[in-house]
């Protein structure tokens, strides 16, 4: 919906939304709850503005408007004197003020009340009630107290509707069952439900209020005021009909019923209801001294009867419509005011009647709150009522006075002889008829001058006004104008209790106009007659039959049998029993009556009248007719004359009969009021009976109560004792306990404690029960109390150390729990651990300090235990193995190292843990690419128990000097067991003197060390008997101490003969540091050598000689095998020839075949011959020129054969001209023909063999490479096959020597033979300088 | 004249002389030898699953690739109990032990003629015919 149109409808509702309800709403304690939970159930359209008046503390400020406004939708805001009350607003009555309704206008003034509830809800309910009577809703809500019982049945009288909260719903049901108990609450909800009961008011369709009733809805209302009379005896049939149908209405919406109908079959079938609703009907507000003015001219005019009355005198009153008393109490109490002001001695009886028995109840109780009494004069409430905290209550004395009983003024006959008649605000519910009835039974029952007493709406009026005068209008002050008490009552209109169907009701007033007409045509025609009832009640007159009916003097009742004359009444009884036996009528006797001064003989007949229904109803008539006069009459005794005789006996009788009559009359008034008082006394016993046996059971209920308490208190003895047992033995323990203990309540404060406790904390029993912040004592508590107070926080025990000045506690706080498991409090235990503490430091520093020193000292410590696995691993040791701490704890051996180091060092744990002692040892590892030597001790751990539970082992690197002593004992192991000598001569401050002498030495000199220890250098040399003395002694001592370093070569004869050479070698160390100088002397024996040299350049002479010999013999032998193989062929080719002819198989073919063979093989060999020739031209020994070229093709002349047979691709590659070499040609030769067929044979076979013989110059050297197609020669290899005797196959050419002996010769012409293992094909490369200007060694 | 009952034996010639190897080739096919050369003893090994069809190799000491000896041991996993007969001009006492070391080995000296040959097959097929 757009803005505009929502306001438009919001106009268009505020319009409509006409305040139909005001609710006034009561609450004390309790009830702000209800407040927000009704409001808040409430809908948006509700026709009602709400006033609520919630009992406030005077000088509080109250937030009571914003609270609410955040419960509901609706408007909520605080009362504004003289504002208008609106439609879905909820107005808020301000602390410190009443609040009230004028002309429609909420008024706020000063609490009317000094003391009792502000506001208070019993003020506003009564102006509200005043001000909107039928459109007011009252609703009591939570709170203590009685604040409001007062105002809901104010609001109930004027025809609002009342709802309290639901008892079990309010948080304080004072004030909501203090209003039911007035009686005068409709409807009893929780708050939820009395939002939508106010809902539903909101929703019921506006009635147009009609003077007239419908139809259909006067039969339902005749219905239901027959039900009400069965029930309840009241007939409502003549109130007025706008105040009974309200009523109706009321107990309608209360019932929840729909309609008028429903509501006449709901009370058809719920008993309960007439009750509910008869005490609505009745309902009526009251008060002390209601209209205060009226009762100061009451006042006036009954003082006046007062005074005019004499001692002794009675003054007798009747209060019609009494309700709860308030009213009789308050005129009894105006009359004693007066009787004692006047000091009359009047006995005075008050009769104060009401239908409503629940209001009946009230009155007798005497009981009202202090609210009630507002408008009365205090003096008197002193005087008259006790009060017993905000009640009042009625003293004994007055409450005496006053006769409270049930009666119906429409029904029952009057009091007599009254002298005050109050009937104040009853006639304003009946109608006009019922009105004047009432007046005129009024006016029957007061005497001469008596005064009737109104209330404020209500004058005399109609028929009856003749009977009163008016003596103050205001005060609503009448007097009775009839000259005595006692006349014809009006006739009681018959009731409608009986109607045979209940469907075919007709109105009282259609009633009465009906009955008129019959009674019209009745009167024309039936006899004089009266119909009774089976208990002699007269329902209805016919005729005259009045003329036979006189009420008798006193109570007044409706028995016919009282109202007939005397005989009469007295047969009738029996008559009727008749009637009741036989069915049939019966006919009394005639009797004589009086009227009007003559005399009729009248006879009663009285049938029974057959008419459906329960009840027996009867027709009695009377059959008038004249007495005859008598005949003569005889004479009496008297003498007199018969006839005046007889007038005087009749005369006599006459007034003896009236003084019966009279007598009677009396007899029966005092009856009636005994009777009257009997029924007091009945209800008064009835009370006091119940009340007995109410007491009788709360003496039952004391009495069990009380053998309860005994044993209770049996058993509290018992557990007495027990405490008192166990606090005994609590007190020793605590005493007992060496360390101080403190017991600490909740909220800190000490409860007790035990003596080591008074001595170190300096407490004493007066500390009990103060805060601990607070007790003096030496120690600082902040600590302690901050952790007391966590603990009891957390409801956890906690420890901690605190320290004194000399000592230190463990202090341990726990926490104990009460009842219901809270923290009660908790124990502080000081635990002395000065020892302990400085225990654990000390180990503390030592743990350390150790640590300290495991982790910086250059040893490696460990600690494994006993499964191996590492405890402790220094930083040292795990340098040198190159591990992390971390990953060392926790592993193995095994896991650290490889498998053989591991094993190393288990095997040493285990030894070291089957002894006792430790070892010491000294280990070597290889670890991280190099060998460590350790010294280690390893030794076992033990703990407590004395068991071995670790090994440890502490290792010293000794690598260095492991390796530096070793490297010393290869170097004395050398020196000793080389072939020399070794002197060491030091200068220890005499000169030079031999410290050691190597055993070499010795044995050649054929002395010992010993000898030679200690002697000087020119002594030591003269003990090697040199030979030759190229120098003296002194001279070469001089040479060896002056120079650093000398050599000298000598020779020595020794002692066994034989001569040998030496070479000495010396070399002299200054003194530097710490070291002394000292001369080292090597002395070699060089006489193997020189003759190895000699035997070696033998050895080369006889080398190159062989070579010599050898290469011819190469040559020889390439020769030989080159002529073999053709010879062979030649052979062959022969023998051929030779068996073909034998066989003759010889043909031309094999012929030329053979021949061409031969020549061939012929040619090789000549081929052959001619190289060999060309060889033997040249001198062996002779070292000159020579063409390289000539001498490779002389070479390959001689394998040309073989080349050419093994089918040899054969490439040489030269340059032009001739390459002059120095050489020996011939071994150069030798080598060339080397390589050729070594290549030759290393091919042969192969798939496209060639072989390529390259020459060419390069830088100094001439180079010749032989390549053959073969797949070059293994790396490997390559040394090898330049050592003589090797060969990959055969020694094909004889000895074998041919490489090496080939690479000999290249080394003699300053060059090499080499394998060029890089090259893809086998290839040789031979080099020769060219220049050979350097000797040779020959 | 054969000096045979059975027909000639079939010879296997391992000579790396290839003028040679003809020669001989020639001589014994005029004897009505049914003969096959092969120059290198890998040359034969090749053809190693024929080697029983025939009777007899004889082969020449130095070869190439192998020596005589060695290449009647390879030859002897082919067919262990083909005679062999290995031809050298060394006389050499190594190569006259190795070639005892192996049975139905037989050496020749060369040079030699068709008549030693001759002679030597019968002598060791007349052991065999027994």
């Amino acid at each position: 919906m757009n803005e505009s149109l929502q306001n438009k409808n919001s106009l268009n509702n505020k319009k409509s939304a006409e305040v139909r309800f005001i609710v006034g709403i009561g609450s004390s304690a309790g009830g702000l709850e209800a407040l927000r939970t009704l409001f808040g159930c409430l809908g948006q359209n509700v026709p009602m503005a709400f006033v609520v008046v919630q009992h406030l503390a005077p000088s509080h400020k109250s937030r009571l408007v914003e609270i609410l406004a955040q419960s509901t939708h609706l408007k909520v805001k605080e009362v504004e004197d003289g504002e208008r009350p609106e439609t879905s607003v909820i107005y808020i009555t301000p602390p410190n003020a009443d609040v009230y309704f004028e002309n429609g206008h909420l008024r706020l003034m000063e609490p009317h009340l000094k003391i009792g509830p502000k506001p208070s809800v019993d003020f506003f309910f009564r102006s509200l009630a005043d001000n909107f009577g039928s459109s007011a809703i009252g609703i009591v809500l939570s709170g203590t107290g009685s604040d409001g019982a007062h105002g809901v049945r104010a609001i109930k009288a004027a025809g609002g509707f009342t709802i309290s909260q639901k008892a079990s719903t309010a948080k304080y049901d004072g004030m909501p069952r203090a209003a039911k108990h007035t009686g005068a609450v409709d409807l009893e909800l929780s708050p939820e439900e009395i939002a939508q009961e106010l809902s539903r008011f909101g929703k019921i369709p506006r009635r147009v209020q009609r003077e007239k009733s419908e139809p259909a809805d006067d039969d339902h209302f005749d219905r239901i005021f027959a039900i009400l009379e069965r029930e309840k005896g009241a007939c409502f049939a003549n109130y007025k009909p706008s105040t009974i149908r309200r009523r109706v209405e009321r107990r309608i919406i209360a019932t929840r019923c729909a309609s008028i109908k429903e509501y006449a079959e709901y009370l058809q079938n719920n008993p309960a209801e007439s009750s509910n609703l008869f005490q609505d009907i009745l309902i009526s507000v009251t008060a002390f001294f209601r209209d205060p003015e009226a009762y100061e001219a009451l006042e006036k005019h009954v003082s006046e009867k007062i005074q005019a009355k004499q001692n002794g005198d009675s003054f007798r009153c009747w209060i019609i419509g009494c309700a709860t008393g308030e009213e009789p109490y308050s005129i009894t109490i105006m009359i004693c005011e007066l009787v004692e002001r006047f000091g009359k001695k009047l006995s005075l009886q008050v009769f104060a009647t009401d239908l409503d028995e629940t209001a009946l109840e009230v009155a007798r109780r005497g009981s009202y709150s202090r609210a009630s009494f507002d408008k009365f004069p205090p003096e008197l409430r002193e005087k008259y009522f006790v009060t017993y905290e905000d009640q009042l209550q009625v003293r004994p004395f007055l409450r005496d006075l006053i006769i409270f009983s049930r009666h119906n003024v429409i029904e029952d006959p009057p009091f007599l002889n009254t002298d005050l008649v109050s009937c104040r605000n009853v006639l304003i519910y009946f109608n006009q008829s019922l009105q004047e009835r009432v007046f005129k039974t009024i006016c029957y029952s007061l005497g001469k001058g008596g005064i009737l007493f109104l209330g404020r709406s209500e004058a005399v009026s109609g028929h009856a006004s003749h009977l009163f005068q008016v003596q103050d209008k205001e005060a609503r002050i009448f007097y009775s104008m009839k000259e005595r008490s006692g006349t014809i009552l009006p006739v009681l209109k018959a009731g409608y209790s009986d109607m045979p169907n209940p469907g075919e009701k007709k109105h009282a007033e259609r009633e009465e106009s009906e009955a008129e007409l019959f009674q019209a045509m009745i009167a024309g025609f039936a006899p004089d007659s009266v119909i009774i009832d089976e208990t002699s009640r007269v329902k209805h007159t016919f005729g005259k039959a009045s003329e036979y009916l006189s009420f008798p003097a006193g109570e007044v009742t409706v028995d016919v049998s009282r109202l007939l004359p005397d005989e009469m009444g007295k047969e009738l009884p029996s008559l009727l029993y008749r009637v009741s036996k036989s069915l049939g009528s019966a006919q009394g006797k005639q009797h004589e009556i009086k009227q009007n001064g003559q005399l009729y003989l009248v006879q009663m007949t009285v049938a029974p009248l057959k008419l459906k229904g329960e009840s027996k109803q009867y027709l009695l008539a009377f059959a008038k007719s004249p007495k005859l006069p008598e005949p003569a009459p005889a004479y009496t005794s008297n003498g007199k004359p018969a006839e005046e005789r007889t007038r005087e006996l009749e005369k006599e009788l006459i007034s003896v009969k009236e003084q019966l009559q009279s007598i009677m009359e009396e007899y029966q008034a005092s009856n009636e009021e005994l009777q009257s008082l009997n029924e007091e006394l009945r209800s008064a016993n009835e009370e006091l009976q119940s009340s007995n046996e109410e007491l009788e059971t709360t003496n039952e209920e004391l009495q069990s109560s009380n053998e309860e308490l005994t044993t209770l208190n049996q058993e509290l003895n018992v557990k007495s004792a027990e405490l008192q047992v166990l606090y005994n033995r609590h007190q020793a323990i605590q005493n007992a306990i060496a360390y101080p203990l403190l017991i600490i309540d909740e909220k800190l404060n000490l409860l007790d404690f035990n003596p080591s406790a008074r001595h170190l904390l300096r407490i004493s029993e007066s500390d009990i029960g103060t805060q601990l912040r607070s007790i003096p004592t030496p120690l600082d508590f902040t600590d302690i109390i901050n952790a007391v107070g966590k603990a009891l926080r957390e409801q956890k025990n906690s420890r901690f150390q605190y320290q004194t000045k000399d000592r230190s506690f463990e202090i341990q706080v726990q926490v104990f729990f009460g009842e219901k498991n809270t923290v009660a409090g908790s124990v502080v235990s000081f635990i002395d651990n000065t020892e302990i503490s400085m225990a654990l430091d000390e180990a503390r520093v030592i743990k350390s300090r150790l640590a300290s020193i495991i982790d910086n000292t250059p040893a490696m410590i460990t600690m494994k235990d006993l499964s191996g696995v590492y405890i402790l691993a220094n930083n040292r040791f795990c340098e040198v193995m190159g591990k992390k701490p971390e990953d060392v704890i926790g592993s193995t051996d095994e896991e650290l190292f490889d498998h053989v180091i591991a094993k190393q060092i288990r095997d040493t744990d285990f030894e070291v843990l089957k002894q006792d002692e430790g070892l010491q040892m000294e280990e070597s590892f290889f670890i991280g690419g190099q060998t460590h030597v350790w010294t280690s001790s390893k030794f076992t751990l033990f703990n407590a128990r004395s068991r071995p539970y670790a090994v440890c082992t502490i290792s010293l690197d000794i690598t260095e000097r492991a390796i530096r002593e070793r490297q010393l004992e290869l170097f004395r192991h050398i020196i000793s067991s080389a072939n020399s000598g070794a002197v060491i001569l030091e200068d220890s401050g005499n000169g030079l003197a031999v410290s050691f002498c190597s055993e070499q030495l010795c044995k050649l000199l054929g002395v010992n060390s010993s000898d030679l220890l200690g002697i000087n250098l020119e002594d030591f040399l003269h003990s090697i008997h040199m030979q030759g003395k190229p120098r003296s002694v002194s001279e070469l001592a001089k040479a060896i101490e002056e120079s650093r370093e000398a050599s000298f070569t000598f020779t020595a004869l020794m002692p066994r003969g034989e001569e040998l050479t030496f070479e000495l070698r010396s070399a002299k160390i200054d003194s530097f540091d710490d070291i002394k100088s000292h001369i080292i002397l090597s002395i070699f024996d060089v006489t193997e050598r020189l003759k190895d040299q000699q035997i070696i350049l033998s050895q080369q002479e006889e080398l190159s000689r062989y070579a010599r010999f050898s290469a011819l013999g190469e040559i020889a032998a390439g020769i030989s095998h080159e002529i073999n193989t053709p010879l062979n062929v030649i052979t062959a080719n022969t023998d051929i020839l030779q068996r073909a002819v034998k066989m003759n198989k010889l043909n031309d073919h094999l012929v030329i075949q053979s021949a061409q063979d031969i020549e061939t093989m012929a040619k090789g060999i000549s081929n052959i011959v001619r190289g060999l020739k060309s060889v033997a031209g040249i001198d062996p020994g002779t070292f000159e020129y020579a063409s390289m070229q000539k001498l490779i093709s002389d070479a390959l002349k001689i394998c040309q054969l073989r080349i050419q047979r093994s089918d040899v691709d054969l490439q040489v590659e030269m340059p032009n001209g001739d390459l002059m070499v120095r050489c020996y040609a011939i071994q150069i030769m030798q080598v060339i023909i080397n390589l050729v067929n070594n290549a030759l044979e290393a091919i042969a076979g192969t798939e496209n063999p060639w072989i390529k013989i390259v020459l060419k110059e390069q830088d100094e050297k001439v180079c010749v490479t032989v390549t053959d197609s073969g797949n070059g020669i293994d790396a490997s290899l390559t040394e090898k096959i330049m050592t003589p005797f090797f060969s990959t196959k055969k020694m094909q050419n004889g000895t074998g020597m041919g490489l090496s002996l080939s690479r000999a010769i290249a080394r003699r012409h300053n060059g090499d033979l080499v394998v060029d293992p890089s090259a893809p094909n086998t290839t040789f490369r031979l080099e020769i300088t060219k220049d050979q200007s350097r000797s040779m060694a020959v | 004249m054969s000096a045979y009952e059975k027909s000639p034996p079939s010879i296997i010639l391992v000579e790396d002389d290839h003028s040679l190897a003809r020669v001989w080739k020639t001589l014994f096919e005029m004897l009505d030898y049914k003969i096959s050369c092969f120059h290198t003893g890998l040359d034969l090994l090749r053809h190693a699953h024929e080697i029983g069809n025939y009777d007899i190799v004889i082969t020449d000491y130095y070869l190439p690739d192998i020596n005589g000896v060695e290449l009647i041991k390879e030859i002897r996993e082919h067919a262990p109990s083909i005679p062999a007969i290995v031809l050298t001009g060394s006389h050499e006492e190594f190569i006259k032990d190795a070639v005892k070391k192996v049975s139905g080995c037989h050496i020749l000296y060369k040079p030699l003629n068709m008549a030693d040959i001759e002679e030597k097959l019968a002598e060791i097929f007349s052991h065999t015919s027994e």
